[in-house]
């Protein structure tokens, strides 16, 4: 018993003194389970939706309003013409839209079977679906209710009638393919690879005490750490071209966007996923709890927070807001703008600068906390 | 002139944590009066100008907008004078 309770003793010091392990140890649960109950809930609620009601009148503006009533759907805008919904379908602001056609009123009081169009953001389709299946169920609540009285007198129901004529089209990935949007997504998850070989690297050298030896010579600590981050700069441009070239050749994948704005803004991606990779080299002792922490800040999020495998309209706005704040999520959303919807930089420059941001931000802790860490 | 305001109210942000920081850490200034001035301005300026156009640019609300631009050019620059301070240590 007293042999237990010294190794037990001796064990919760290394614990306490060994900060990454503590970190480990207290707090990867917690961060599992947000990651966790957040996207794997997909319970989809908010999804954003814009409507170009061509024929503005009372019965338009009460079936909208019937439309946008729940928790389910949001009126992100009602526009006046087609290419401002273009234009936010294109930003991926809103994930469905709904055309009125001039004659709604008329026909729907006919009982002509009103043409609908509704359009779908076809690189998120669980949303897209999501936002049929409502628009579908609300309208056929909406003709029970408006023509109720109608149809009864003559012996109707609006099931059997179909007076709304939805008519579904997916913009950016026409057929739906799952594979056509997965395939960009899974683009950004592995070209992160090379953050958590650096990680790695790092906390080699200091476990084997290489660093330090590094250290002692006239090489400046920014040197190290740039001399350190290029070898991988360099493997991961060269895969940044293998990649969509392994998508077109072996997934008929077509990159619709500019391959040199994807290279451009891969390398910036790049840049902030080392400088992450780099800040848990430095602030883990082992190679082990390099490893743990990089596949918790780098691989889990961007399984989960990026909307490849889970819809992010399942996750609150605050959620999907901090998820930006990783690399892999702007990330994943420049690769399928510029892949699907083929997308520029006049879109795609908040995601951007967030990576900018990041890259400088982990740089420059990174930079701050290197000689102490080693210390 | 929208952004002219804004810079002006994060410049103001600045000052007063720049203030707050030698409140807080009395006889601890390690880059100096300036430097901790000149760190949490330029501080406040980024963080609020990437709330103010970058969350409304990604699709997020007006009122996370708002939030962003309320909390975290004050918070995001009382960090950074201290994770200085803590690596200057």
């Amino acid at each position: 018993m007293k042999h237990i309770l010294a190794v037990t003793r001796k064990e919760f010091l290394h614990i306490l003194r060994d900060r990454s392990t503590l970190f480990l140890v207290l707090f990867t649960p917690t961060l599992l389970l947000l990651f966790f109950a957040y996207s794997l809930t997909v319970d989809i609620q908010h999804v954003e939706i814009a409507v170009l009601d061509y024929d503005r009148s009372a019965a338009s503006r009460a079936f909208v309003q019937q439309i946008t009533a729940g928790d389910d759907l949001d009126l992100y805008a009602q526009v006046t013409s087609f290419e401002e919904l273009d234009r936010l379908l294109l930003e991926g602001k809103i994930k469905a839209a709904l055309i009125i056609a001039p004659d709604f009123s008329e026909s729907l009081m006919t009982l002509r079977g009103t043409p609908l169009q509704v359009l779908i953001d076809g690189t998120e389709p669980e949303s897209g679906s999501f936002a049929v299946d409502h628009i579908a169920r609300r309208a056929e609540a909406f003709v029970t209710e408006t023509l109720g009285a109608q149809l009864e007198a003559r012996g109707l129901s609006a099931a059997s009638l179909e007076p709304l004529d939805i008519r579904v089209r997916a913009w950016f990935n026409p057929s739906l393919k799952p594979r056509n949007d997965l395939v960009p997504g899974l683009i950004s998850m592995v070209l992160g690879m090379p953050a958590l070989s650096v990680a790695l690297a790092i906390a080699h050298e200091r476990e084997h005490g290489t660093l330090e030896q590094l250290m002692a010579t006239p090489i400046g600590r920014a040197e190290l750490l740039i001399g350190k981050i290029i070898p991988y700069l360099l493997v991961g441009l060269f895969n940044v071209v293998l990649m969509p070239a392994l998508a077109i050749a072996l997934f008929h994948i077509s990159l619709n966007g500019s391959f040199l704005l994807f290279f451009a803004l891969s390398a910036v991606f790049l840049f902030a996923i080392l400088s992450m990779g780099v800040l848990i080299g430095v602030f883990m002792r082992t190679q082990a709890a390099a490893l743990a922490l990089s596949f918790l800040l780098i691989f889990y999020p961007g399984f989960f927070l990026t909307g490849i495998f889970f819809p992010l309209a399942s996750m609150p706005e605050v959620v999907r807001l901090e998820a930006m704040f990783l690399p892999g999520t702007p990330y994943a959303t420049i690769t399928r703008g510029i892949f699907l919807p083929a997308v520029g930089i006049d879109v795609l420059w908040p995601y951007v600068v967030m990576l900018l941001f990041q890259a400088v931000v982990f740089t420059a802790v990174a930079a701050l906390f290197f000689r102490k860490k080693l210390a | 002139m929208e952004i002219l305001l804004l810079v002006l109210a994060m410049l103001i942000v600045g000052v007063i944590i720049g203030f707050v920081a030698g409140l807080i850490w009395k006889d601890n200034r390690p880059i100096g009066v300036s430097g901790d001035y000149g760190v949490a301005i330029v501080s406040a300026v980024a963080i609020g100008l990437i709330d103010y156009y970058v969350i409304p640019a990604m699709g997020f609300s007006d009122t996370l907008k708002w939030l962003g631009v309320a909390i975290e050019p004050a918070v995001g620059a009382l960090l950074i004078l201290w994770l200085i301070r803590y690596a200057k240590r």
